[in-house]
């Protein structure tokens, strides 16, 4: 006879898709404090919001790159959010850390533009890793940008480059 | 129905350590050891059975059944598997496709030679199958484990939020309506779950003297089975 034990693993694991559990793997993976927490814990500091709407125009001002137009403009091309991705991804690599806190932060939100308007993972980064990055941003960002995070992360058939 | 045996999830530190400390417990704690290798490892060899060049052998679950019979009653086989630095995993496949050898040996003890030319080497989509469900029941096991432990330590609300944004993929705001708990606190809540989980997880798969550096690579390599 199947003990509880058993029947719980039986059905959580039927219930797994294997996109879920290769998020739920990375989970286990050593590196705890990634650059995404960082940026996390940053956006819910209690002047997160700011720092959002600063980090921003420091892309936009610096970097030349609007998250707010491209975000808004689903023909933005495929090529273009690849090239903003490798600017900002450089910042990403600053010596300053609230430099590379504005990079990761950038890097991330074009993937998930690039994955709600083109279907398209545009990192080499493990896609179950993106995923879940992804959804935990979703919860620290404000509005309008966690909805449209959340839509990119409902994108179940995005595909890997 | 009750539980007879230990719970894996009160492991003392590693899943390795608990399996040597039962082993060394007598008749019980092997009966709790086979509990638990069944209940994360039957499924995957039976898929590995099912589509290795030897399936011709019977009836998946019997054989594996038969398999876990037969080397928990030898005490070296999980005694070499303690000493082994390896994990658990490799170890069992490797033994039950020894296994499966042994017995079509049995049966065909005339055919010997080309009994040997049919054996699967790594790499097979056998051995990729086992190795996805492995990695699924491996998630499975940790999950439990981990919510055994928040409910044990007050957090059994963390735990929900956690599974809630996680495995049923719910977004903050849908927990808030249905937990009453707030975005943010949410986001906290879920990461506190998350360590715990985090902890079961390499727990279950360390093996005796694992770097850190190498339970990453076996996790990694699980993920990898899953992609394709």
């Amino acid at each position: 006879m199947t003990s509880t034990r058993t029947q719980r693993i039986l059905e959580l694991s039927s219930s797994l898709s294997p996109t879920g559990a290769k998020t739920l793997l990375a989970m286990g993976l050593g590196d705890s404090d990634r650059p995404i927490d960082r940026v996390i814990r940053r956006l819910q500091a209690e002047d997160g919001q700011a720092w959002f709407e600063s980090a921003r125009n420091q892309l936009l001002d610096e970097v030349g790159v609007s998250l707010a137009s491209i975000r808004s403009n689903p023909a933005t091309p495929l090529e273009q959010l690849r090239e903003h991705k490798a600017a900002i991804k450089r910042w990403s690599k600053d010596s300053d850390p609230d430099t590379q806190l504005i990079g990761v932060l950038g890097y991330f939100l074009v993937l998930a533009i690039a994955s709600c308007h083109h279907s398209l993972q545009i990192s080499d980064q493990n896609p179950a890793f993106v995923h879940g990055a992804l959804r935990e941003l979703e919860a620290a960002l404000p509005a309008p940008w966690n909805c449209f995070v959340r839509k990119a992360i409902s994108h179940e058939d995005t595909k890997t480059l | 129905m009750p539980e007879e045996h230990p719970k894996p999830s009160a492991f003392p530190s590693t899943r390795h350590t608990w399996i040597g400390k039962q082993m060394r417990d007598g008749q019980p704690g092997r009966q709790a050891v086979l509990t638990h290798l069944m209940e994360v490892y039957a499924q995957p060899l039976e898929i590995y059975c099912r589509g290795c060049s030897l399936r011709w052998l019977g009836d998946a679950d019997d054989l594996v059944r038969g398999f876990f019979a037969d080397r928990l009653t030898r005490e070296a086989f999980l005694n070499r598997w303690l000493e082994s630095n390896r994990p658990l995993r490799a170890w069992l496949i490797v033994g039950f496709k020894h296994f499966l050898f042994e017995q079509a040996r049995r049966q065909r003890r005339d055919q010997a030679e080309s009994i040997a030319s049919e054996i699967d080497h790594a790499g097979t989509r056998a051995d990729l199958a086992f190795d996805r469900e492995y990695a699924k029941r491996l998630v499975a096991s940790a999950l439990c484990a981990a919510q055994d432990r928040c409910r044990e330590t007050g957090l059994a609300e963390h735990w929900d939020v956690f599974k809630a944004h996680q495995v049923d993929g719910l977004d903050y705001e849908s927990i808030h309506q249905r937990y009453g708990v707030n975005p943010k606190r949410a986001v906290v809540m879920a990461r506190t779950a998350r360590d715990r989980f985090k902890a079961a997880l390499r727990e279950a798969v360390a093996w005796e003297g694992a770097r850190d550096d190498e339970i990453d690579g076996e996790i990694q390599a699980l993920m990898e089975a899953l992609r394709q």
